[in-house]
């Protein structure tokens, strides 16, 4: 217990032991629940839609996010915000306007198998492997950043973390399945509020409010487009960067093709329910900032040694923590910050589970087995995947940025799928081979940019943004090239799961608070204004 | 009936009022016993905080006591 941050005291530990028993009780009550396949993978589709509109936007609201925000924050400012913002706004609209009925309609159990149908299965596999492997890396950051965190704060080891964490995340999916880690996720979102707000609350009284902080910050630091002119910026990239790389192709890619957050919505109980999750999580989504963004500004403003010598930017938010809170609500953060890890964790084990079982076990080693026996090797996979991301946290912790990491794997991995799924939900003439070409180019193009072409970006994110814009391009050219040459499906395979052959449905009749149009123009108009008032 | 039975065993606005409601007596409780003080500011954030954890929580629980809304939405 020596060398933290913290100290906590009895009082803490009741808080954060109450967290644990309560979300394991939770699980064995949900094992009774979980009777078949269906209830375990997709949680038999019957949730109400606040509460996977929650899941939605939370699944990757995980410690590494906060912790890693309020980091960049400080480091880079206001900018920063752009993440929550234009890097996920519109994708989360067009979303639940425009790919979810296809998505809902097609009956599919995970993004890979939707990939089956429309295309082949040779798409699907190369999809499928791709983003258990993906899972299981991301699986390992949370696992490492989380294990380092409590190293920070509390003096504990890292390797005993670690495996204390794993230990709890594999019970509690192990016992209850998708169910139960939404039920975490939307529980966690409640806690990360209430336990990670008064920080902001406090900071901006402390500070003297708004005004007061944006005068003891570097100037420029309180603006998000202003200095996008020109990429001689905190980011190093232009507006053009920022609206093409990080707006349409990074955002796009994980807002609506992430199996780990369209399997939030595919929960829902009706389509108009799933339709209606993404635009209910991206009003959640542009609020986030005031607890990570401004969390870095204040860090910055109280600490303006942060990010030199021996004070990380990563713990911006912990200092804040162990400065303001007194004995008790430090027990209420770091059980907000461990809930939240928990839940991102146990949303990608989760996400790997399923793609594991129907998309790589069913279709390539036991085709016609009884639904006891898939959920039976459900929970062996999520065994297996938490042994595995115990190993990838070791290999995390060899990268000098985590997030920069998680953002490199994303744009390696889903810009290509993004760029099929585009072509595909749009464009009935595309061909199954058209999919499966334009996915292995990208990929491919994906690596090729990133080892052999030495382009020296300014920053890691400048290079994100435009390494996912050219694997995007290729991904498409490739694409639709192929499509030319090839046979396409024929119409009748394509029925409801592409434009031009389902049609959209109409919501008119609906009270306007249902209607997935409605909502989702207000959540356009709230967007904007944000973006005018921080300009 | 078993289906109904179900949800409001399950139903999540039950269990975080519960665990909210558990937090705000704790932490409010905690804070007027022993009025903890940071050295940022003077005001007393346990139990203020702890009274704002309560009420939510009592408003999820409130909630809960409504039946759950069944929407006979056809697909």
């Amino acid at each position: 217990m020596s060398g933290g941050l913290f100290h906590l005291s009895a009082i803490d530990y009741f808080i954060i032991i109450a967290y644990f028993a309560f979300a394991l009780i939770v699980g064995f009550m949900l094992r009774k629940h979980t009777k078949t396949g269906k209830d375990f993978f997709l949680s038999g589709r019957s949730l109400p839609t606040w509460i996977t509109g929650i899941a939605f936007m939370s699944a990757n609201l995980g410690a590494t996010e906060i912790i890693g925000m309020s980091a960049g924050g400080a480091e880079y400012g206001m900018i920063q915000a752009h993440f929550y913002w234009i890097g996920a706004i519109p994708a989360m609209i067009f979303m639940g306007l425009y790919m979810m009925p296809f998505y809902y309609a097609s009956k599919a159990r995970s993004v890979p198998e939707y990939l089956k149908l429309r295309f082949n299965e040779a798409t699907r596999g190369v999809n499928a492997v791709a983003f258990a492997a993906m899972t299981l890396l991301v699986s390992g950051i949370s696992l490492y950043s989380m294990g380092l965190l409590f190293k920070t704060l509390l003096g504990w080891s890292l390797t005993g973390s670690i495996l204390l964490s794993a230990a709890i995340v594999l019970v509690y999916v192990v016992l209850g399945g998708l169910t139960s880690s939404i039920f975490n996720e939307v529980t966690q979102f409640f806690l990360i509020c209430l336990g990670i707000l008064p920080v902001t609350i406090i900071g901006l009284y402390h500070l003297g409010g708004w005004s007061g902080l944006v005068a003891q910050i570097p100037h420029g630091f309180e603006h998000t487009w202003g200095s996008l002119g020109s990429s001689d910026n905190s980011l190093g990239a232009s507006w053009i960067g920022v609206v093409l790389g990080l707006g349409f192709v990074t955002s796009f890619a994980y807002w609506t093709t992430d199996f780990l957050v369209v399997q939030r919505a595919f929960a829902a109980k009706s389509q108009r329910a799933a339709q209606v999750t993404p635009i209910y999580a991206s009003f959640i989504k542009m609020f986030i900032p005031a607890i990570t963004i401004v969390i870095g500004l204040i860090a910055l403003a109280v600490f303006p040694h942060i990010g030199h010598g021996d004070t990380s930017y990563n713990l911006a938010l912990p200092m804040l923590l162990a400065k303001y809170y007194p004995v008790g609500m430090v027990g209420i953060g770091v059980t907000a910050l461990m809930a939240s890890f928990m839940s991102g964790m146990a949303g990608n084990i989760s996400a790997f589970t399923t793609v594991w079982t129907y998309d790589i076990y069913q279709a390539y080693f036991k085709k016609d087995a009884s639904d006891r026996h898939y959920v039976w090797m459900g929970r062996v996979a999520t065994v297996a995947g938490v042994i595995v991301a115990i190993a990838a946290s070791y290999l995390a912790a060899g990268f000098p940025s985590i997030m920069d990491y998680m953002q490199t794997l994303f744009s390696f991995f889903n810009a290509p799928i993004f760029g099929v799924f585009l072509l595909g939900m749009f464009w009935k003439r595309m061909t199954p081979w058209g999919g499966f070409w334009g996915l292995v180019s990208g990929i491919a193009f994906a690596f090729i940019f990133y080892f052999l072409i030495p382009i020296d970006f300014a920053t890691p994110n400048a290079g994100n943004f435009w390494r996912s814009w050219w694997v995007w391009v290729v991904t498409t050219v490739v694409g639709v090239g192929v499509s030319l040459i090839t046979k396409p499906k024929p119409v009748e395979e394509l029925k409801g799961i592409v434009l031009g052959v389902g049609k959209y449905r109409s919501y008119k009749g609906f009270s306007w608070y249902k209607r997935p149009g409605v909502l989702g123009i207000l959540s356009l108009v709230v967007f904007v204004i944000l973006n005018i008032i921080f300009w | 009936m078993e289906e109904q039975q179900q949800q409001k065993y399950f139903d999540l606005r039950r269990l975080i009022g519960i665990l909210l409601t558990l937090y705000g007596i704790v932490l409010g409780g905690y804070g007027l016993i022993f009025n903890p003080q940071t050295d940022a500011i003077s005001f007393n954030i346990d139990l203020w905080w702890g009274l704002l954890m309560l009420v939510v929580g009592v408003i999820f629980l409130l909630l809960s006591l409504k039946a759950p809304k069944v929407d006979e939405e056809e697909e």
